[in-house]
Formats: structure tokens, sequence, C-alpha cells
């Protein structure tokens, strides 16, 4: 294929650079999407921990609770495609929503897991991993809704697929990676499940509060 | 077509890493012991190498000079050869590094790895996206695809193939996917066909040779994970069975590994005590009549096979989270006929799941012989809540005789669980009856214990009886320390007061090593 065949991807980022975005938004954002991966990594650590102490740590309750994790991770990126079509201002404040939603789900996570999980006992692996999903269901999607967001936000300001999908990509992953690491080497240890779960909830409202402000600022 | 193409690429790129994630963990985990660091520090390289893969893309997406789509699949089908040859040779070099005595140093070669799976997205998506109000809807399909075959990746390898093919069959087949992948994205491309000749020669010719090379370089694995920097003069296993539960191995010496863990020897003999087997005939003097027993954790059946004989046992239950171990005890003759007995019912589950879905099974005995304390998950058979769900299934004056791996924390939260506690080397029993172990009548109960119709100690066995004799002396005068092979309760509460309870929440017993050298017998 010749090069001409790039040009109305490069000609559709002239058609949408057009959007006005304050330098300080430009700077925080890989930022803040940093900070959500973070959390979403301590969440998952913790939430598998739990609840592979519910429903047993052999390999089809291991399996359930990965797949489900994915698969909500999945729906939400579809979920935030469909959300990102709307206004810059509107994307970004539903970013901060589904940081909102994460949070919330994640201060009552564990609690709930216990409740459910002695409600379920008896289930049959085929409905405990619909359960299962459905519990994760909720999180999962508000996580998963995010990376849609914010690179559709990016691309707008950037102009750029490759630019926009590569950083906040790769900064929501180091975000998770230092997630990984931290809840390894000193969250857990120090803190327990409960504890480590605070921080990440913590880091999400974090997140949701400056994307916010950002919104509130530029508006200005 | 683009949208088809990133999503197809972007669907078994998320299956291929998946796969080499999971194999990666079972190597990684069995190398380490099982400790709860290694999952967290493998996600963390991983995901490492995923960012730099991110960056990388982002940087080169700033060129003022826009890359033609062929260049782009070129791109995509040549850093994903790369990235499967280095994904598939991370299992051989963390071999080679353990042989050294740095598997861990293995971490970065992940990521490197990782790194070049990472591009994979953003460059798809940069490849079948337009910058224009659809992106983010584009993006999100191509996450989706990315996501589903990250789910599919994982649940066919977990799932099925690691039940049925040996780690080292399943990093062909995955190199296999991997080259595949690189061949079907030069096959849609439109570089000069001679090029495309070139390419589907290159993979072809890497595929065979992979083939070849594949037998001896993994060669021995689990010996030299197992045995690291003693690996060269360690001799080979006598069995290994991989499950998609785990790996279970035995020694030339016939000691029996699970997960790269000492997991016990098939062996009742109290006389040359390869297994320290004395603290299952213990219990004999810590419950008087133990009708209904309840074991968790089979291993290589040792103390089931005792457990099933002792005076006055008439029903055994035993869950057994690992079937492997079921295939292996079969073959060692000390145990076979433990999976004949009638008194015994082995079913494979995990422990406390089993006892929460069955609230109604009491017990007079249960044993857990599990793992070290210092592994992943050992806090849900160790924690409070755990012993809280234990007590509820033990009959009046019912005993829970569990390993604690000489773990003060794993000790002290039986003895802030329960009324009463005795230790037996590191093991701990514990009930809300008083213990009044009788070293004389303890002894005289094992002399009288046979089994497979032979006695368990033979009367002309002098070994075994001097040590019945040394044992039942030691019983009736307990120590007061932690080097003493039996403690009472006082000299216990005592010793360990400014211990930690372990709770489900503080997981006191993992994440304080982040590495540990496995003990081996």
């Amino acid at each position: 294929m010749s090069v001409s065949a790039l040009r109305p991807a490069v000609e559709g980022s002239r058609e949408h650079s057009h959007v006005l975005v304050a330098p300080q938004t430009r700077r925080v954002l890989p930022w803040v999407f940093f900070v959500s991966g973070f959390a979403a990594l301590i969440y998952q650590l913790v939430w598998q921990r739990t609840l592979f102490a519910l429903i047993g740590i052999n390999i089809e309750s291991v399996t359930i609770v990965v797949t489900a994790f994915m698969l909500g991770l999945g729906c939400g990126g579809l979920m935030g495609g469909a959300l990102s079509r709307a206004d810059s201002r509107v994307v970004i404040r539903r970013f901060a929503m589904a940081e909102i939603v994460t949070a919330v789900f994640g201060a009552g996570s564990l609690r709930l897991f216990q409740v459910v999980g002695n409600m379920t006992l008896s289930l049959s692996d085929g409905a405990t991993a619909l359960v299962t999903f459905l519990l994760l269901l909720v999180p999962t999607v508000a996580m998963g809704a995010t990376l849609p967001l914010l690179v559709a936000y990016a691309v707008r300001f950037s102009g750029n697929v490759g630019w926009s999908v590569g950083v906040m990509y790769a900064v929501n992953t180091l975000g998770s990676s230092i997630g990984a690491f931290a809840a390894t080497l000193f969250l857990m240890r120090a803190l327990g499940q409960q504890g480590a779960v605070f921080v990440a909830v913590i880091a999400n409202l974090g997140v949701a509060l400056t994307v916010l402000r950002l919104e509130r600022v530029s508006r200005t | 077509m683009r949208m088809l193409i990133a999503v197809g690429v972007s669907l078994l790129s998320g299956a291929i890493g998946l796969c080499y994630e999971l194999m990666w963990y079972r190597v990684l985990s069995y190398a380490s012991g099982g400790t709860p660091s290694s999952f967290g520090l493998l996600l963390g390289f991983y995901l490492t190498g995923l960012a730099l893969g991110g960056f990388l893309v982002a940087r080169t997406s700033q060129s003022p000079t826009p890359r033609s789509s062929a260049d782009q699949l070129s791109s995509i089908a040549f850093l994903t050869l790369l990235a499967n040859l280095i994904g598939y040779a991370v299992i051989p070099s963390t071999a080679w590094m353990a042989e050294v005595g740095a598997w861990w140093s293995v971490f970065p070669v992940i990521s490197l790895s990782t790194s070049l799976l990472g591009v994979t997205l953003p460059l798809v998506s940069s490849y079948a996206v337009r910058a224009d109000n659809m992106a983010g809807v584009h993006l999100a399909l191509v996450y989706f695809g990315n996501i589903v075959g990250a789910a599919g990746g994982s649940f066919v390898t977990g799932y099925s193939l690691m039940n049925v093919l040996s780690i080292d069959r399943i990093a062909l087949v995955v190199l296999w996917l991997g080259l595949a992948l690189a061949a079907g994205v030069v096959g849609l491309s439109t570089i000069p066909r001679r090029q495309v000749l070139l390419w589907f020669g290159v993979l072809i010719g890497l595929g065979v040779l992979a083939s070849t090379v594949n037998p001896p370089l993994f060669d021995r694995l689990w010996e030299r994970l197992l045995y690291k920097d003693h690996a060269p003069t360690a001799g080979r296993f006598l069995r290994t069975i991989e499950t998609r539960a785990g790996v279970v191995s035995v020694t030339a010496k016939g000691h029996v590994f699970g997960g790269g863990v000492y997991d016990g020897t098939a062996s009742t003999e109290i006389g040359q005590d390869a297994n320290n087997i004395y603290r299952a005939y213990a219990l004999a003097a810590l419950h008087r009549a133990p009708r209904d027993v309840l074991i968790i954790g089979i291993a290589s059946g040792g103390w089931s096979q005792v457990i099933s004989h002792l005076p006055g046992v008439e029903r055994v239950t035993i869950v057994e989270i690992n079937p492997g171990y079921l295939e292996l005890i079969p073959d060692l003759p000390a145990v076979a006929s433990l999976m004949n007995n009638p008194r015994v019912t082995i079913v494979i589950d995990d422990g406390r799941r089993w006892l929460r879905r069955n609230p109604d099974r009491q017990f007079d005995l249960i044993v857990s012989n599990t793992t070290f304390h210092w592994r992943a998950h050992a806090t849900n058979l160790l924690s409070k809540e755990f012993l809280g769900i234990v007590r509820k299934h033990l009959r009046p004056g019912g005993v829970y005789f569990y390993n604690t791996t000489d773990s003060p924390e794993a000790n002290y939260t039986g003895l802030v669980s329960f009324k009463h506690a005795f230790r037996v080397s590191n093991f701990l029993a514990v009930s809300d009856a008083p213990f009044e172990p009788d070293g004389s009548a303890w002894k005289e109960a094992v002399v009288g214990m046979r089994i497979d119709d032979r006695l368990a100690v033979p009367s002309e066995d002098s070994v075994a009886l001097a040590r019945l004799q040394t044992l039942s002396h030691l019983m009736n005068t307990p120590g007061t320390d932690a080097t003493a092979v039996f403690e009472e309760e006082a000299s216990l509460r005592a010793r360990l007061r400014h211990a930690h309870v372990v709770t489900d929440d503080n997981m006191k017993v993992e994440w304080q090593q982040v590495f540990v050298r496995q003990w081996l017998p």
C-alpha cells in the first residue's frame, strides 16, 4: 500500500486537532491515567486473593476469576468506545465517573465479596462463574472503559492515533506495573488486603477529582 | 478490512501473551517455591514490558513521515516474531540461570519479550483506527479483541493445554502460533511477493529449528529449577506429573515435590523415619478414639496411610486439590493400598471450600499437613477465620492437628482460636478439650498398629522400638523451647505471647520474604 493510503488518517487528524485543551491538561492527563492503572492492579491482586479464599484456589476457580476479570474489562472497553463519541468535555467527565464508580465499588468490595461468597457456596462451577462475572462486572467495566475514553479524548487534541494509544496505553500499563510491584513488595505486607484496597480507592478518587478540576478550569 | 485485520491480530497477540504468562508463572512459581511475590513480580515485569512497547510506538508515531500500511504490517510481523522467539527462550533461560543460582534474573527478559508484544495493540490501532470522532469506538473494538484473546489464551492454556501437554510441548505450540501470526500478517501486507516468500521461508525454518532444539532446551527442566546450582550433580526425577493443577515430581530418593516444594516421602516407617512420620503416629496420643477423620492434603500419602490405620479409625475423608497425586500414589508401594482402602474416600477439591460446602460433616480429628507457611495462599489454611471454620466441623472433644511449619504466627493463631494446644515438632494440635498425652500408652498403641496386615513397628525392628521408647519418654516430659519435640500449652503461650494473629486480611505468614530458598531433604 502506498503512502497516500495513509492520507485520510492524517487528514482526519487535522480535522479534529482543533479541539482546544489547556496545556496543563495535556501534561497532567498521562499522570492521572498512570495513577488509574496503579489502582487497577492493586484491585486485581487483592480481589483475586479474596475470591480464591471464597471459591477455592483450584484451577477451575482461578480460571473463573481471571476470565471474569478479562471479560469485564473487554465489555468495559466496548462501552467506553460507545461513550467516547460525545463532546470532549463529556468524555472526560465520563472518565472521571468511571474512576468514581471503581472507587465506590472498591470501598465496599471485600465485604460484598464475603456476603456473596457465603450466599453462593453450594453453586455449581458454571453458576459460580456467572456470579463471579456479575460480581466483577461493575468495576471491571468501569476500569475497561477508561482506555477508549481517554484515548478518544487524546486523539482529539493530538490528532495522532499512534501517539495517543501508545502514550495512554503505556502510562496506564506502567502505572499497573508499579501497582503490581507496590502491592507485592509493600502494600500486602504492610497494610493487608483492606488497607491495600483503601490505597487504591484514594487513588481513584484523586484521579476523578483531578480530572474534574482540570475540566472545570479549561471551561473557564 | 483494516479493522478486521487489527482485531484479528490484536486477538491472537492477546492470546499468545497470556499463554506465555501462564507458562512463565508455572515455571517461576516452581523455581521460587510458590512465594506469593512470584506472581506479583511476574505481573510487574510483564506490564513494564507492555508499557515500554507503548512508549516505543508513541515515540515512532511522532515521526513527520507517515509510514505505509505495508511498513506497519511488516513491523508488526517482525516484532511478533522477535517477541515470540524471546518469549519461547524465557523458560530455558530460567533453567540456565537457576543453575548459576540466579533464576530471578530472567525477569528483565520477560519485560523484553512483552515490550515487543506490547507494541502490537498500539501499532495495529495506529494502522486501523482513524483520528476522527469514531477513534474511541474503533480502538475499543481492537482493545476488546485483545482482551477476548487474552481471556481465551488463558482459558485454553490453563484449563486444557496444561492438562494434556507438558510445558515443553506447550511452549513449542505457542511459538508455532506466534510464527503463524507473523506469517498471517506478512501474507496480508502488500509487500513484494519475493519478500513474502522470503518471510515464509524464514518462519518455516524457525519452526522446524525450534522443533529440533526443543527437547534438549527443556531437558531436566524441573530438576534444574528445583536443585538450581546443585542441579549438575543431582539425578533425574523418577517421575514428573504435569496437570493443570500443578507439577508433582518424585526424586530418585523417593521424595515428593509439589510445585517445587518438598511435599513428603511415601513412608510409614518410624524407625528410619525419613519423613518424621512419628508426628502422624503421635495422633494416637492426642485423641483416644478418632472414629471419623478428615485429612486436608494427601501429598505423598504417608500420613494418610498411617492415620487410616490408627486405632479406632472407621472412616477417613481426604480432600486433595491436585489430582496429580492420585496418579502417583498407586506406584508408591508403601502407600499404594490407600487407593483401595474401603475406609478411605478421596475428594478432589479445595480444602477450605469443601469444609464450607459441607457444613454438616463433623469429625473427631481433622489433620492438615499441607505446605510451608510462606507459600502463596497458605493463609487460607492458617488464618483465624479458617480455624473458625474447622472448629465448627469438630465433634465435642475433637482435635485439629496442623502443620505450622514452625511459623510463630501460625502457632499463636491456633492458641488464640482454641482453648487448648499441644505442639508436636512443627505441628500444633488444638482442641476445646484438654490434652493429656500419655507416652507409655501411646507406645503400646503404636506397637499394636497394623498397616496392610503388617505390624507398623515390627517386633524385630530394634531401631524403631528404641526410637519409639525415646519419643514416649519425650512425650511424658515436654520441653519449653522451640527446639523441643513436644511442648505444652503453657510454655507455648508464654513463648509466643508477642506473635501476631494471622487473619485472611493481614496474611501475616505470607509476603514477608520476596524469595525463599526451598528446603531440600
